[in-house]
């Protein structure tokens, strides 16, 4: 909201400054760095304290549980210093536009589930956490609000209908039916919403990956945003869009100051606090940029890691039914424990699906040029 | 026979249940009010 004060450069000419989209992104990215730095250590001391770890061994790493236990009683929920962080880091520097509402809105709305589901496993000690059901109408209302919100608005009720994939110059659809584009929009919520969720199987390994993409989509969303560039990078012009660049300036900062405190061997984790809700917020901005399917090669390790468990648990099951003895693609899914399993530490497997990472954000930014 | 420390109920080891202090609610409060600010500029910007 600090960009108000651009409207008195006229008493003062340096103030001009805060209607850069580059300049607030930064001072988005270092607040919400600051911000996770100060409450951080707050947050994780009273997570300890209320013994806001899981205290148990969980099942679904099986032979692996040895190298898991040192980590049982390590406080989870870390999500909400990413989550504090990134909120009061974009409500300070990005404008307030339709955009930039309807990312923090689903940011928040899938922030609720992942602290109940948390909550339930550290203090209830239920291993399930939240019912299926629960989730699943957590994220059916926060992708129906966010797309009714987004039809309504003028600024991007006739935007948010365009289709846009990678290698072609133009919208491949330009008036996408309301249905199309609520199906559309859910699969990309909730896909990287379990992605990312799936992909949080080791320290920093979500929160590394999740930096490359929110960097790559910050230079897309600035692109959007700005006609001029957009028009000679032939890419699609959302006017407002440039605002979430700071958003991600926000999302970079919170999650590098989470990293501090989650590299290994971490002294918190996100929880489903923090995946559930990052995946869902990558999830609408690539959509509201106009670069969904881009998201599809930027985010490829967490595609990777669920498209491991769905071939995982597919095969077992055919196999099963065939020939009646399940057998399984990988050692374990998703796919970091298989290279776990092969003997590979588990801070060598986070380097180097980091380096996956930043090679999918290259090639994603390829696509920049390539149309 | 509950003097029987034998037969006294284990004493269940859980964490703390979430204390909503007055600091909480206020937070809480003051974060829900710059949202609904932030969400009435940006849907009539």
């Amino acid at each position: 909201m600090l960009k108000y004060l651009a409207e008195y450069e006229h008493v003062w000419g340096p103030l001009r400054l805060f209607s850069s989209h580059t300049f607030r992104a930064v001072m988005a990215t270092v607040t919400a760095l600051l911000i996770g730095f100060i409450i951080g250590p707050w947050l994780i001391g009273r997570f300890r304290a209320l013994k806001f770890g899981h205290g148990y061994i969980d099942e679904r790493t099986g032979a692996l549980g040895a190298t898991y236990f040192d980590k049982k009683h390590t406080p989870t929920m870390g999500g909400l210093i990413i989550f504090i962080a990134v909120f009061l880091s974009s409500a300070l520097w990005a404008a307030p536009n339709v955009w930039t509402v309807v990312a923090l809105l689903v940011y928040t709305a899938l922030t609720v589930p992942g602290f109940r589901d948390d909550y339930l496993k550290v203090v209830h000690k239920n291993k399930d956490g939240i019912k299926s059901w629960e989730k699943i109408a957590w994220q059916s209302l926060a992708t129906i609000v966010a797309l009714g919100i987004l039809l309504w608005h003028p600024q991007s009720s006739a935007k948010i209908r365009e289709l846009w994939v990678p290698f072609f110059k133009t919208a491949i659809i330009s008036y996408m039916p309301w249905w199309l584009l609520l199906v559309l929009i859910y699969l990309w919520i909730v896909g990287f919403s379990n992605a990312i969720n799936l992909t949080d199987g080791l320290d920093g390994l979500a929160t590394g990956c999740t930096i490359s993409v929110a960097l790559v989509f910050g230079i897309m969303a600035y692109i959007a945003g700005n006609s001029i560039y957009s028009q000679y990078l032939l890419m699609s012009y959302v006017p407002g869009a440039g605002e979430l660049t700071v958003v991600c300036g926000a999302l970079i900062g919170a999650c590098m100051a989470f990293l501090w405190f989650n590299s290994h061997p971490a002294e918190v984790f996100m929880g489903d606090t923090g995946s559930l809700a990052l995946g869902g917020l990558i999830g609408v901005m690539a959509f509201m940029i106009h670069q969904p399917f881009t998201l599809v090669i930027v985010g490829g390790v967490f595609v990777m890691e669920a498209l491991s468990v769905i071939l995982q648990v597919g095969w077992f099951k055919w196999t099963k039914r065939r020939t009646g003895t399940g057998a399984r693609l990988f050692l374990m899914a998703p796919i970091h424990h298989h290279f776990q399993k092969r003997g590979w530490p588990e801070t060598k497997v986070v380097l180097r699906f980091w380096i996956l990472s930043l090679g999918f954000a290259l090639a994603g930014l390829a696509t920049l040029k390539l149309r | 026979m509950l003097d029987d420390p034998a037969e006294q109920p284990l004493p269940v080891v859980t964490a703390s249940r979430l204390a909503f202090s007055p600091g909480t609610l206020i937070a809480v409060g003051v974060w829900a009010c710059l949202f609904a600010t932030f969400i009435v500029l940006g849907l009539n910007s």
